[in-house]
């Protein structure tokens, strides 16, 4: 039953290209602006010197050992500039994501723009509690696995701990916050609850859906997958500008999966939900829906 | 019949005897006396695990080399340096060594010299034999500080003799001692491994004679009216020095443990509960072992070498890993420098501070559970730690005064063979990440206050951390630097020179340039004093580039180069003109600015200083060259690459928010 979902998103996604773009171009464009420094830096250190081709055909550790010596308080002041991008991408993420919830919901063909600027402002409350508790979720299991390495021994057991066990936990940890969140959206845009009352049906959805959580696993793998080969394109082809176009058509077709990923569960959720609210609560059939 | 009792246990014991004897075996490959041989020890000694402890008895042989008569001994007894927090060593290094530190409640070590006598014949030993105040030496035992005063450090002992010892005439000693080993911080000691059972390496552990040095040898004036005793405090940074001489060490073992020691195996022998195994070395200046029941044996033989690895179980996967490397270095070492003179090689795992060490015929490498194949740490540390075989084993500098002899002529041998058996990224090869040893050794160097720390200078003298640098990858890329300078025949002649005049002797910072000298013809003050002796620091710039257009429309064109700081090295700078052609012109880098001026049918559009990177040493490689026209393909990929890396790291941000 989860696969037609998972078919129904990416029909509903590729129907509506737009929506991917804008994620793309979001993203895109806040890369950029975060890459000027590296220009800028690198063109004053290397582009006089000579070595610039055979700095941009293959890795020389000596030259870039140099290099960074001269560029380091530069590059040093991009990670200054997390201070602004982070808070940008939550509230650019959390906007599209309701913007494109909204598109795709009912017929698919309502405006981004207008489930942007009705739910966006509830959106941005909803999603700090989730980032609370993804970092607190982070920090447990980083505490838990510092314990367990005083406390066990063994080489081997350890390695496969710290290395294995403990990522592949914190992932899995995130990724069932991001789907309690991705459900919380989806009460409060689709039955149009309030922001405290959709967190907690939001929480509750990992627990008593399993078609739910077959959905979410599964555009998880396929976007682990659809991520992964941009960062082969860029390992295997280096920075020719082929590749980097390459890599921009596989950035498009991952956000196309984000769309998809998030008109499944929209496309889902409308099937399950229960009926809407009395009239005299306030809300409307049309919201609740 | 049956025989009598006494026949039949006579019997058993001849044949038990008989089966413990080995075929005729050889820890050398030569019949003769390969070194001087100036002592001799005969060891018979006992772990207790349960107590640390390794004690026995030492039979020790030293002859006088000198011209008038010695009525003075002094020795190592390195292990008190774990003594307690007073030592020299643990002030200096605040119980801190290679980042190892102790967490036993009690981590102290040391040794006891527990009696010393004037043996009665070189014949068995006889230490509980009573001896006359002629013959016990017992208290005439004191400590000396030679290098700090420190009062409370015991590791340098002296002991005046009643009557002394006449040139080319031997003194036999007979000592009874107990070590007590440390917990593992620097070295030598025990360490609980994670199966649960104590790992002994048992290093530095007994009463060792220092080295007496002759007129004329080493530093000593040749015109000196005697020698003197060379033995120095054990610092933080400083190693050991020690004369070369045979070693016949039995040790006795709980059973079930296994043992791996320098040497050859002379024979084994398995009682009801202990296991005796006697080792037998020839021509080395040190003795060590190893002993824990976790060790897994592996053998491998190279020509006349039998390389055995003990490997701890979690290591299991990678025991081919140690002995491979282990015959890289066997082979390189024997095709650039000269053969390997033992029968045998034993590469250890050890735990912690033991790992990364070397004794003669035995070393300690180290490694990690999962250790991806393209991370040559293994590799690399077995190939330095057999390295020192050459370099502190045979070729026997001071460590104390001269770590750079070994240290860093060993770093600079490590880096070629490393970077020759496993190409350009021998030391990580992880896809487009490929780093190699030459260039990791440069690094080291040149990004780590290069100004600072000579090759040559006393070990413990060297302050704010300049130790490491200065002995290993510094004097690696001065080494490297050479050998571009001349070529690699010269650099395979001076190798091989150096090996072949002082193998099995106490070579010097002179002496190495003497060779070097010798086999070149070439004066090599002006190297030796800039880089071994001094601190000289080598980065070349080009300044500028010029073109004036001349009336009949060819350019002259100026070059202005400048040498930075006070190191001098001659270079080539290539020139580059806009039809493509070069010229090479020479600079022997004494002036600080210097002008090139040539003149030419076409504009001249870039200068390179030392266009086949011979000088190593020059701490900057980026501003040797200089174009007249921008080039910013470097920039543009790179803003590429950025941009969709952070397009990547955005995507798995959304996901967390």
């Amino acid at each position: 039953m989860s696969l037609h979902y998972l078919a129904d998103g990416w029909s509903a996604s590729i129907k509506r290209p737009g929506l991917a773009g804008l994620l793309y171009a979001g993203n895109l464009v806040l890369g950029v602006i975060l890459a000027i420094p590296v220009f800028m830096a690198f063109s004053q250190a290397v582009s006089e010197t000579g070595f610039s081709p055979e700095m941009a055909e293959e890795f020389d550790i000596a030259l870039w050992a140099d290099m960074l010596g001269e560029t380091g308080p530069v590059l040093g002041s991009m990670l200054s500039q997390l201070f602004w991008v982070l808070p940008v991408l939550y509230l650019w993420k959390v906007g599209s994501s309701v913007g494109i919830v909204y598109a795709l919901s009912e017929d698919g063909e309502r405006s981004f723009w207008t489930g942007l600027g009705q739910f966006g402002g509830k959106a941005l409350l909803l999603g700090l509690p989730f980032v609370v508790l993804g970092a607190l979720v982070t920090l447990g299991v980083v505490v838990v696995l510092v314990l367990l390495s005083v406390f066990l021994s063994g080489e081997v057991l350890l390695f496969w701990l710290r290395l294995v066990a403990g990522p592949v936990v914190l992932v899995l940890a995130l990724a069932v916050i991001d789907m309690m969140h991705d459900f919380a959206r989806l009460e409060l845009v689709l039955r149009g609850r309030g922001v405290l009352e959709s967190w907690s049906s939001g929480i509750g959805w990992f627990f008593r859906s399993g078609t739910a959580q077959a959905i979410y696993l599964g555009w998880f793998v396929i976007g682990l997958f659809a991520l992964f080969l941009p960062f082969w394109a860029d390992m295997a082809m280096g920075g020719l500008l082929l590749a980097f176009l390459l890599q921009q058509a596989l950035l498009y077709v991952r956000s196309l999966i984000t769309v998809g990923w998030l008109g499944s569960e929209a496309l889902f959720f409308q099937d399950v939900m229960p009926e809407s609210e009395p009239e005299e609560s306030g809300h409307s059939a049309e919201e609740a829906l | 019949m049956r025989l009598p009792s006494h026949f039949r246990y006579l019997a058993t014991g001849c044949l038990m005897a008989v089966l413990a004897l080995p075929a005729i075996a050889q820890s050398t490959i030569s019949d003769e006396p390969l070194s001087e041989r100036r002592v001799s020890y005969r060891m018979d000694v006992k772990l207790d695990p349960d107590s640390r402890t390794v004690s026995g008895t030492q039979r020790l042989t030293w002859r006088n080399p000198d011209n008038v008569p010695v009525d003075e001994l002094q020795f190592h007894l390195y292990l008190n340096a774990f003594r307690n927090n007073e030592s020299t060593f643990m002030r200096e290094s605040g119980g801190m060594h290679r980042g190892n530190t102790a967490s036993a409640d009690n981590p102290w070590g040391g040794i006891e010299v527990r009696s010393m006598r004037i043996a009665d014949d070189e014949g068995d030993l006889q230490p509980g034999l009573p001896s006359g105040p002629d013959r016990d030496l017992t208290p005439r035992m004191r400590f000396i500080q030679p290098d700090d005063g420190n009062a409370e450090d015991r590791t340098v002992m002296a002991v005046s003799l009643p009557e002394a010892v006449q040139p080319g005439e031997t003194i036999a000693l007979d000592i009874t001692f107990e070590s007590r080993l440390p917990e593992v911080v620097a070295r030598t000691g025990w360490k609980m491994a994670d199966t649960g059972n104590p790992l002994f390496f048992v290093a530095q552990w007994f009463p060792k004679i220092a080295v007496y040095e002759v007129p004329g040898q080493r530093y000593v004036p040749e015109d000196a009216p005697r020698g003197a005793w060379n033995a120095h405090q054990f610092h933080e940074n400083s190693e050991f020095y020690a004369d070369f001489g045979t070693y016949d060490v039995t040790m006795t073992v709980p059973n079930g443990y296994v043992v791996g020691a320098s040497g050859i195996r002379d024979s084994i022998v398995e009682g009801d509960s202990l296991t005796t195994i006697r080792h037998l070395a020839d021509d080395v200046h040190d003795f060590a072992w190893t002993a824990s029941e976790d060790y897994l044996e592996f053998e491998q033989q190279w020509r006349h070498v039998t390389v055995r690895a003990l490997v701890r179980p979690a290591h299991r996967g990678q025991a081919q890993r140690h002995i491979d490397a282990a015959i890289v270095g066997l082979e390189y070492f024997d095709k650039w420098v000269g053969e390997y003179p033992y029968t045998t090689l034993t590469v250890v795992d050890a735990i912690g501070g033991a790992n990364g060490m070397e004794y003669p015929t035995l070393i300690t490498a180290g490694t990690t559970y999962g250790l991806p194949m393209g991370v040559r740490a293994l590799e690399l540390v077995t190939i330095h730690e057999f390295g020192h075989q050459y370099f502190y084993g045979l070729l026997a500098s001071n460590e104390f005064e001269e770590a750079w002899l070994d240290e860093g002529m060993n770093s600079y041998l490590e880096s070629k063979i490393v970077d020759d058996a496993y190409g350009s990224g021998g030391v990580i090869d992880l896809g487009p990440l490929r780093i190699s040893d030459t260039d990791f050794q440069r690094l080291t160097y040149v990004k780590s206050a290069p100004s600072r720390g000579a090759l040559f200078t006393r070990s413990w003298e060297y302050t704010m951390g300049d130790y490491g640098k200065a002995s290993y990858a510094k004097p690696a890329t001065v080494m490297n630097t050479l050998e571009r300078y001349w070529g690699w025949d010269m650099q395979q002649r001076f190798l091989k020179a150096y090996y072949d005049t002082w193998r099995f002797r106490h070579p010097t910072t002179r002496d190495l340039q003497d060779v070097a000298e010798a086999v070149s013809g070439e004066d090599l003050d002006w190297f030796f004093d800039q880089f071994v002796y001094g601190t000289a620091v080598v980065d070349f710039e080009v300044d500028s580039i010029a073109n004036t257009r001349l009336p009949d429309d060819s350019y002259r064109s100026r070059v202005r180069v400048h040498r930075r700081f006070d190191g001098i090295f001659p270079v080539d700078i290539e020139l580059r003109f806009a039809n493509d052609s070069t010229q090479v012109v020479t600079w022997d880098g004494t002036d600080r600015w210097k002008d090139f001026t040539v003149t030419s049918g076409h504009r001249l559009v870039e200068a390179y200083i030392d266009p086949e990177f011979k000088v190593l040493l020059d701490i900057d490689r980026l501003n040797n060259r200089r174009v007249t026209e921008a080039d910013d393909r470097f920039a543009r990929r790179a803003q590429l690459r950025t941009t969709s890396l952070f397009q990547k790291v955005f995507i798995i941000l959304g996901g967390l928010f």
